[in-house]
């Protein structure tokens, strides 16, 4: 245990929250105190600390009349029963409106969509069976365009390791707190002074509201 | 740092937040019945927690109507969700965390766009040791009214960012634990006291007139 008399002024600063809410155990809070009526620094640190607590504090005094909160509950019911008749977005959409011509448009322009749609999937299902056609060697089967040689597949500006991690041609491993490692990925890099980083695992939080303790 | 805080600090007494909830199993039971489609018993918790909530989103938004519109959207958020509330923590615990997200994000969206509520101070103020000390300070040099004192905090307020901003209300304001406050917001007890550290030096500046 580190001793107070031991402490740096920052390291005392950061007591003092609990010095003032009277959350430190007393032998160190004594401690403290001795420190404060040595050092110059953090006495005013503290004093000015006290005085904008104080000053903050008063915003407790802000707030509405007690009346204000008569109405709440039945204000509560009314938005939970509008939110709950609220339509979802298709249901919205393919609301017919009073006026017939705007609901049969409407109505035309998600048949319209659909026609889209499938078309998109009946060519891509087209594109994908003259693809294993040409691949199969005979070029003039269910393709317009025959390429004497393939083309260049473009350079890439970078690649990234089929596992994620962050891994680096640098020959030291580091482990980052925040769940990112620094690693080396070998001799096979091409170029070995300008280190690659890929991301490695990050830490998927369950998002959730509840924590394990109560206040 | 966190060494020193087990070290040194001694056990909260009582538990600062929750203390104020007499009953804790009949939070548990109410939820249980809500579970069940008991909407009354809803209705229990909307009443046992509505001007708390609000206080710390009041504090957080300065402006009334957008404490009342986040405080109701939060207890319609925790009813449709209270079937995945496996009481883990307490249901004040879990729909105060529900508020400051959703007053967080509310606020980063607002950004730029501040408008206060200033006509609702309570008369005990004037009886406050804290307020008389400080217009006995302040008064010599010059006239402060109280409405300009709560249009200077609230500005001052509005100035951090929006963490930096919960952190001030729920310690400052509403005398929070850094550990209440860690839970409430997802965070470390460090980065809390790191948090509040920076937000006071920023309002120190701010607020050079009156500390
Ligand atoms: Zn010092």
């Amino acid at each position: 245990m580190k001793l107070v008399t031991e402490m740096k002024c920052d390291e005392i600063q950061f007591l003092l929250d609990d010095l003032a809410r009277d959350r430190l155990a007393e032998p160190v809070a004594k401690q403290v105190r001795l420190h404060l009526a040595d050092c110059t620094d953090c006495r005013v640190v503290h004093q000015r600390g006290m005085r904008l607590q104080r000053l903050l504090a008063l915003k407790r005094h802000e707030q509405p009349v007690p009346q204000y909160f008569d109405g709440f509950l039945n204000e509560f019911h009314r938005r939970l029963a509008a939110a709950d008749a609220q339509p979802s977005f298709w249901q919205k959409f393919l609301r017919t409106p009073d006026m017939p011509l705007v609901g049969s448009w409407r109505m035309g322009l998600a048949g319209a969509c659909g026609v889209a749609l499938t078309m998109g999937l009946l060519w891509m299902g087209l594109r994908s069976s003259n693809d294993a056609l040409t691949a199969s060697g005979d070029p003039h089967i269910g393709s317009l365009v025959v390429y004497a040689e393939p083309p260049p597949a473009p350079a890439p500006l970078f690649t990234l390791p089929v596992e994620t991690g962050i891994a680096s041609t640098a020959p030291s491993i580091d482990t980052l707190a925040g769940g990112l490692r620094l690693a080396s990925t070998g001799a096979a890099r091409p170029e070995p002074s300008q280190p690659r980083y890929v991301l490695d695992r990050i830490p998927i939080t369950p998002a959730s509201y509840e924590v394990r303790a109560d206040f | 740092m966190k060494l020193l805080e087990k070290l040194h600090l001694k056990k909260p007494a009582t538990p600062p937040v929750q203390s104020a909830v007499p009953q804790h199993e009949e939070d548990e039971t109410l939820v249980a019945r809500a579970q069940r489609g008991d909407a009354g018993a809803y209705d229990v918790l909307v009443e046992r927690y509505k001007q708390r909530l609000y206080a710390t989103v009041y504090h957080m938004t300065s402006n009334h109507e957008d404490a009342n519109d986040l405080v109701q959207e939060t207890f319609i958020k925790a009813y449709r969700s209270l079937n995945s509330f496996r009481g883990n923590s307490s249901f004040y615990t879990w729909i105060y965390r529900i508020a400051v997200n959703r007053t967080i994000n509310h606020l980063k969206r607002r950004r730029n766009r501040n408008t206060y509520s200033l006509d609702d101070v309570d008369s005990g103020i004037q009886t406050d040791p804290d307020f008389v000390e400080l217009m006995s300070h302040v008064t010599p040099r010059r006239e402060v009214g109280l409405n300009e004192l709560h249009q200077r905090l609230n500005e001052a307020l509005q100035k951090l960012s929006e963490n930096h901003r919960a952190v001030v209300v729920m310690h400052d304001i509403q005398g929070m634990t850094h550990a209440d406050i860690a839970k409430a917001t997802n965070t470390s007890e460090g980065t809390v006291r790191s948090r509040l550290f920076y937000a006071r030096q920023q309002l120190q500046g701010l607020l050079s007139d009156y500390v």
